[in-house]
């Protein structure tokens, strides 16, 4: 190595030495040091934790040199292609998944940086807590590039707004977005933490976002965002590696809560993703530029390698893992078909599906998307009856139901058959888009259940019901909601002459 | 045949690494202090094809996730416990030849 | 009195809410959600109501079929003649 002459030690030589620095306590127990209720549940004596590994080593030193690298590299392809000018040139869907991801991304990892400094604190293993310190610094970095590279863009499209104002936002999704990321980034024990963010939502999912639409990305000519999340997974191993010794740990003396910690959190990672990445994938993306379906995606990325992690764990596949597969074939289709009739209540634009589209679409999802077609034939039938630019003749006025666990829209199942559930607790109703959504909560109802979504909100007079008052309480107005990509300029829609 | 031409990587450079297709598997070859070395193209972390990662100073790095590998070997530089698949490779007349049923 | 009620048409891919009066007749409520998802679902005029699995009869009003607030139900097309 060239710089091998400057250095006294190679990290391999001493880094072992240094990892592992955790001593007794004399003055205090150590459960004062690390009570349970910060550092998680089981609670085990230091010796249970002290063969914690992770097997990609870093010292700081090398952190601050990479790290620097990479700020540097991210930097000069913006200054080469972070313009407007270079984003107009892009199809409009497209930067409709480019404001998807810039919304729902940034400050969650932002929240994962609290998660990361909880661990750094209370995590039980001298290594876990400098990888845990790592991770939180790495999660910074994720907030402020997109926050940084999309504010450029926002005197272009007041729609990149929404890259910083998401999560503070009423916003329906925000809302969603927010009663995941607090259970999971904010208040979760670094032993949650571990396996819900970073074994199952880093390990199982991102990769669906930062490899498969990444490599979209690159085909749709977004060099500016594959760059940015290709930076950005690069630490990405780093600290994820955080999750499998935990739960390792957790499987051997307690494998039934390490199951139900797998299970709870692969179930809500896998609706954030079916929304954030499913619409990127099958709608957003130019067709001419998709090279696998996000169903195919999954296929590759999340079900083998997720599935032969549990083995290698001695887990079983969650419960429900016949209603996933199911819903792997419909779930977004469901959510976005609805989501484009209330296209108003987000922030970015959504498109529809023509001819080469829906084909497409056929036939990646040959078993569903058939019940598809009618919805798609209607909605393209009312854009023929008025003709371009009128937006209202295919859009939906009346409140919809949310879950009220995942707070995302009724939308598990198939049309044919709609998954919701309501359930009675005292005098509480509750409705459920899904039988896991349902489980879950009633795992944990004192935790749940003081949460209103936004139909109780409506209906406690804390939300209005009108469309147009609804849509300034999410935060959005005529300069940013969402329309349709085309403005219904459509070569399908144009009517016969005469 | 074990033996399978690697079609069109007889020019390989020094300090060079490109993918190909060997029997239909894709292969990754190099060239460090004039010999060349074949690998399954894929990072042992995530299957992500080492191709698209860099080679440098006789360390292999994936593009994802920045796993390191020495290039002489395969072995894991970081993390260490982990390696690529090697496979055996010759020259003859210009062209390399691997075998994707042995290792090297 | 107002009565909202979780509503699903058949065919549609979400649950709306349906907003109707404990005196409404049952049929007010396929009505209401035919018209709230029309732009997905082409409106038929003939339906049927059911809820907790059991069908109820059109004419009824809504107290007297039993339905309480956020109560699911399910709207699909008459069986044809």
């Amino acid at each position: 190595m060239k710089d091998e002459a400057t250095r006294s030690l190679k990290r391999e030589q001493w880094h072992d030495l240094a990892r592992k620095l955790d001593w007794g306590f004399s003055y205090v127990d150590a459960k004062d040091v690390f009570p349970e209720a910060m550092s998680g549940t089981p609670w085990l004596s230091h010796q249970d934790w002290a063969d914690w590994d992770e097997p990609y080593r870093t010292s700081y030193t090398e952190y601050v040199s990479s790290q620097v690298a990479k700020e540097a590299s991210v930097n000069a392809v913006r200054e080469a292609i972070g313009r407007p000018e270079d984003f107009a040139r892009l199809e409009r869907p497209w930067l409709s998944a480019l404001k998807l991801h810039s919304a729902t991304l940034p400050l969650a990892e932002f929240a994962a940086a609290i998660g990361n400094l909880r661990a750094a604190r209370f995590g039980r293993d001298s290594a876990w807590r400098t990888t845990a310190a790592f991770g939180a610094m790495d999660e910074f970095r994720h907030t402020q590039i997109p926050l940084l590279l999309m504010h450029g863009l926002l005197p272009w499209d007041p729609q990149f707004d929404w890259t910083h104002k998401f999560f503070h936002s009423e916003n329906w999704v925000a809302v969603a977005g927010r009663h995941l990321a607090d259970e999971l980034l904010l208040c979760a024990n670094p032993i949650e933490f571990a396996v819900g963010t970073n074994f199952v939502f880093e390990t199982g999912f991102t990769n669906l976002q930062f490899i498969g639409l990444s490599s979209l990305a690159r085909n749709t000519g977004d060099r500016m965002f594959e760059n940015m999340v290709n930076s950005i997974q690069t630490d990405e191993a780093r600290h994820a590696q955080i999750g499998k010794p935990v739960l390792a740990t957790l499987v051997k003396h307690d494998p039934e809560y390490a199951q139900y910690l797998v299970d709870k959190w692969f179930w809500r990672s896998w609706h954030f993703f079916a929304v954030v990445t499913g619409f990127a994938m099958d709608y957003l993306t130019p067709v001419r530029d998709r090279t696998a379906s996000f169903k195919e995606f999954m296929q590759e990325w999340v079900l083998g390698q997720f599935q032969a992690s549990l083995e290698e764990m001695g887990l079983k596949r969650p419960w429900y893992w016949d209603t996933f597969l199911a819903s792997l074939d419909n779930y977004h289709h469901m959510v976005y078909a609805s989501a484009y009739t209330y296209r108003a209540t987000v922030w970015f634009d959504m498109v529809v599906p023509g001819p080469e589209e829906r084909a497409w679409l056929r036939e990646k999802y040959p078993d569903s998307w058939p019940e598809f077609e009618p919805i798609w034939d209607r909605i393209s039938e009312r854009w023929k009856e008025v003709g371009p630019e009128v937006e209202w003749h295919t859009h939906g006025a009346t409140p919809v139901g949310f879950c009220a666990l995942c707070q995302m829209v009724l939308c598990e199942g198939a049309p044919g058959n709609n998954h919701a559930r309501v359930i009675r607790r005292g005098t509480d109703a509750h409705i459920f888009c899904s039988e896991p959504c349902q489980w879950l909560f009633e795992k944990e109802p004192d935790r749940y259940e003081g949460h209103k979504d936004v139909v109780k909100r409506i209906l406690a007079g804390e939300a209005p019901a009108n469309l147009l008052q609804l849509l300034r309480h999410f935060g959005l107005s005529p300069g940013d909601w969402g329309r349709d990509a085309h403005r219904g300029h459509y070569p399908w829609a144009k009517r016969e002459a005469g | 045949m074990p033996w399978c031409k690697a079609e069109g990587m007889g020019d390989l450079w020094e300090g060079e690494m490109r993918s190909c297709k060997v029997e239909g598997n894709p292969v990754l070859l190099l060239k460090q202090a004039g010999r060349v070395h074949a690998y399954a193209d894929r990072c042992a972390h995530q299957a992500v094809p080492m191709s698209e990662g860099r080679f440098r100073d006789g360390v292999l790095t994936c593009r994802a996730h920045e796993y390191a590998y020495d290039a002489a070997t395969g072995a894991g530089i970081n993390p260490g416990n982990v390696r690529l698949r090697a496979y055996a490779t010759k020259s003859e007349a210009g062209e390399i030849w691997v075998d994707t049923t042995r290792a090297p | 009195m107002l009565v909202p009620l979780y509503g699903f048409l058949l065919g549609d891919t979400l649950g709306l809410i349906v907003l109707v009066q404990d005196t409404d007749p049952v049929a007010r409520i396929a009505e209401s959600l035919e018209q709230a998802a029309c732009m997905r679902v082409v409106p038929t005029g003939r339906n049927r109501v059911a809820s907790g699995g059991r069908e109820l009869d059109l004419e009824m009003t809504v107290a007297q079929a039993g339905l309480a607030a956020l109560d699911r139900v399910d709207v699909y097309p008459a069986k044809a003649d």
